[in-house]
């Protein structure tokens, strides 16, 4: 659904995505907004599933436009349609589509409505053509306008205008089956799914500075914070937000802060010295796309050799990416587990594709852990004239963390210090302390394998066609293409790991068996995942770049996998 | 009653000898012995500088942080932890050209932390540079031709910005700076104490060997009353230079507002 901001196309999407789950039905709803409140396209995409979710952009089924504006019509046109898509013109404008827009056009008259009905309108004809009643929606519109009641009776109007209209009118919908259960699903999307993780991962403070597309996160932490004597702070700036996590952290507190690209880059310094006294902490980058403003509310994943490389020093850090919109919640509660037991920032690379979005929950109605939550040790009551030597090998991980109050008060200082923390400019002390910091977080590949996914085919070894490695939000695209592709006889190798940093090198070297020829989708332009991978591993993959400011379209991926791939074999 | 110098620990302090960050180091411990806080019921936070090595020369918990960012690591502390007293040590750099968005903020929001600015009127661990409190025509090694600016009034700015204690002395007056230390860790609210402390070794003449001489306890006047914002602020607002007959040092003002560890609206 394209239309006009402002004109109540995200509105009408979200109320059959909520009723669709409402009913049974697993659905995903993605939202492409602009950055203005009022002014710009917007794109709304419903997917209804047989099974698993996976990508929730793709090509159409079925497609409505509400205005005729330069913009839409460009973004419109440049969005792939199935051969038998269907399109609904419901823009009132006396300007006929171009037939090379798809083969099935239909012009619905919407003259005579107001400009935010045509998109409950076209709710309604989209309920026949699912099968779902223009009543079924009645509990959610009431929940919606509760104290509107002009309001809600017009959008009971429009959708049942729009369902008689659809019922009146012959068409050929491609309209593919899907399941519906008898159970009422919850729907979640990216942010709100972080946010929860944290807080069942013991987060107890979260420090930020309003961003797009990160804002969500504080909001949803500063109404349930409180409400566990948890603390959310919004703080003047970005950096005296993490700064704030970071006297929180040393606190004894589980803290986080989540911002986006820009915001991200005023926090390098701090996480340079999160990583140089060794406190644990979270930081959330909500990836949009750049650089600098960029585009607030468009996705991309450019941020990664931010993530990995940004501030000085040799500052090693912990960087996961969340793979799915559950995982966001999963992946969270890794991150202050990873962040507890190595003493490290971790920073969580999510999208704008995760935030805006939104999926029903596979099972259950409700996120639960899947892991157990790691404590903080607290300080043995000892002699408190030992020097408490907090900086050792043997307290490196899982290490006993003071905080104020405690016995065995220390300092922590971003000077270089030795093992008792007291400032130190020995230079074998300085070599001790950078090997010992980076070392520390090389187990992480084995104590949280649970966070790289294997997708192999059956036989134990094979020869695979090309092997293929994702991150973040475009595993999902990529999980699809991979799942047509291999109906249409290619023999894959594929790994999706939420650690990106450290590079797992045994994971890597796994993949060397199947495939010499590694490819790597990723939403940015420079390829930066596979420049991460070649720093690290035998591997010269082969980058596919997606910049366009949406997720991948798995269809479109599909088609040029398949393209390189002939290509490759040609040459060989 | 805990003696001062179970404060300090066993490192020797590394300020050049003479600094008057020795003197503020005697009070500190004084008042809070005054005070029976606990060694490890205290945070002392600084940034770079040094007057921010102050908490490495301590007993207690601290952090030594980044330039200019001591309050908001500050204000994470004291949300987190409200039961914790935080005190912010720092300099005339820190605190006013870096971290000036940072003191502002804070102030406003009356956060619960005493703030200490060791003011030598320059950015002396680099070796000399013209800081917001450096006077008009201060030369440093950027600014060879002399700053262009006056110098900021930090007590009047302090007050304008919403503290609710503000407060100065000069270190070397030891006993009368242990007094405004004590009170100021006493007050339930932003406390801001600035702390006349000439470097000795770059800029000796940053203040007037007649330092003391000068100075004149604004609590002894008659016309004076710290609860009252005019007569504050016409005091806080005489500049500290050699232009001007005294420098006042004292409590310039203090009131009582609700403070934001505990008064955020959550609701």
């Amino acid at each position: 659904m394209t239309g006009t901001a402002g004109d109540g196309v995200i509105g009408a999407a979200e109320l059959f995505h909520e009723t669709a789950a409402a009913l049974g039905i697993h659905t995903s709803l993605y939202k492409s907004i602009p950055s203005s409140i009022r002014s710009g396209i917007t794109t709304a995409t419903i997917s209804l599933w047989n099974n698993t979710i996976s990508s929730p952009v793709g090509n159409a089924h079925c497609m409505a436009l509400f205005t005729h504006s330069d913009s839409a019509l460009s973004d419109f046109a440049s969005q792939q349609v199935y051969v038998n898509s269907y399109v609904f013109d419901l823009s009132g404008s006396s300007t006929k589509l171009p037939s090379s827009f798809a083969r099935q056009i239909t012009t619905v008259p919407v003259a005579t409505l107001k400009p935010d009905s045509s998109p409950l309108f076209f709710i309604g004809i989209l309920a026949n053509l699912t099968d779902i009643a223009p009543e079924q929606f009645n509990e959610i519109l009431h929940c919606k306008h509760a104290s509107r009641k002009q309001r809600l009776q017009s959008a009971l109007a429009d959708i049942a205008n729009g369902y008689s209209w659809a019922k009146s009118v012959p068409t050929t919908v491609p309209v593919p089956s899907f399941l519906r259960s008898d159970k009422i699903l919850t729907t979640i999307n990216g942010n709100d799914a972080l946010s929860s993780g944290a807080i069942d991962a013991g987060c107890r403070f979260f420090a930020s500075y309003p961003i797009s597309p990160a804002t969500t996160i504080g909001d949803s932490l500063s109404v349930n914070l409180p409400e566990i004597q948890g603390v959310a702070y919004q703080a003047e700036d970005e950096i005296a937000a993490i700064g704030a996590v970071t006297g929180a952290s040393f606190s004894g507190v589980k803290a986080m802060t989540a911002t986006s690209g820009p915001g991200f880059s005023l926090m390098h310094e701090f996480i340079s010295y999160l990583s140089a006294v060794e406190l644990p902490a979270v930081i959330v980058d909500v990836q949009r796309a750049g650089p600098s403003t960029g585009i607030p509310t468009h996705h991309a994943q450019e941020d990664l050799l931010s993530a990995v490389f940004g501030g000085h020093g040799e500052c090693s850090r912990i960087v996961l990416a969340p793979s799915s919109i559950e995982n966001c919640y999963h992946t969270t509660i890794d991150a202050f587990n990873c962040a507890e037991q190595y003493a490290t920032p971790v920073i969580i690379l999510s999208s704008c594709a995760f935030a805006s979005a939104s999926v029903t929950l596979q099972q259950g109605t409700q996120l639960h852990p899947q892991v157990p939550i790691l404590q903080r040790k607290s300080v043995p009551d000892t002699n408190m004239d030992e020097s408490f030597q907090r900086y050792t090998n043997e307290n490196s991980t899982s290490p006993v963390l003071p905080s104020p109050g405690d016995l065995h008060p220390y300092r922590v200082t971003g000077l270089e210090h030795d093992h008792a923390a007291d400032p130190s400019e020995s230079s074998a002390m300085h070599q001790y302390q950078t090997l010992r910091r980076e070392l520390k977080l090389q187990t992480i590949e084995h104590d949280y394998a649970h966070l790289i996914e294997w997708d192999l085919e059956k036989a134990s070894s094979y020869n695979a066609d090309f092997s293929i490695v994702a991150w973040g939000a475009d595993v999902p695209a990529v999980k699809t293409a991979v799942r047509i592709l291999r109906k249409k006889g290619y023999s894959i190798a594929a790994v999706f790991p939420q650690i990106l940093f450290p590079v797992c090198h045994n994971m890597f070297e796994k993949l060397l068996d199947y495939s010499y020829l590694l490819i790597i989708p990723e939403s940015n332009s420079s390829g930066q995942f596979s420049k991460l991978v070649r720093m690290h591993s035998g591997f010269s993959p082969v980058s596919l770049p997606f910049s366009n400011g949406e997720p991948i379209n798995p269809d479109i991926l599909e088609t040029e996998i398949a393209s390189l791939v002939l290509k490759r074999h040609k040459n060989d | 009653m805990i003696d001062p110098q179970d404060y300090l620990n066993k490192s020797s302090p590394t300020w050049c000898k003479g600094c008057t960050f020795h003197s503020v180091l005697d009070s500190l411990t004084q008042a809070l012995s005054n005070c029976t806080i606990d060694i490890p019921s205290v945070n002392i936070i600084s940034g770079i500088g040094c007057s921010s090595r102050l908490p490495l020369f301590m007993n207690t918990f601290g952090m030594h942080t980044l330039h200019g960012r001591a309050i908001p690591v500050a204000c994470g502390a004291r949300l987190a932890r409200p039961d914790i007293p935080v005190i912010v040590a720092t300099g005339d750099g820190d605190l006013f050209s870096i971290g000036m968005g940072h003191f502002v903020h804070a102030a406003q929001k009356n956060f619960n932390i005493t703030v200490l600015c060791m003011d030598n009127r320059m950015f002396a661990m680099t070796k000399n540079q013209s800081s917001s409190t450096s006077e008009c025509g201060h030369i440093g090694t950027l600014t060879p031709a002399g700053k262009t600016e006056s110098a900021l009034n930090v007590t009047d700015f302090a007050i304008a910005s919403g503290a609710t204690f503000v407060a100065r002395s000069i270190a070397e007056d030891t006993a009368f700076t242990t007094r405004i230390l004590t009170k100021a860790l006493q007050h339930t609210g932003f406390s801001f104490v600035h702390l006349l402390t000439p470097c000795n070794t770059f800029d000796k003449s940053s203040f007037t060997a007649e330092l003391q001489s000068r100075a004149v306890n604004i609590n002894t006047l008659e016309d004076h009353n710290p609860e009252d914002r005019n007569s504050a602020t016409r005091y806080a607002s005489v500049p500290v230079n050699n232009e001007h007959k005294h420098i006042y040092t004292g409590i310039f003002w203090k009131c009582l507002k609700p403070v934001f560890e505990t008064s955020r609206n959550t609701d």
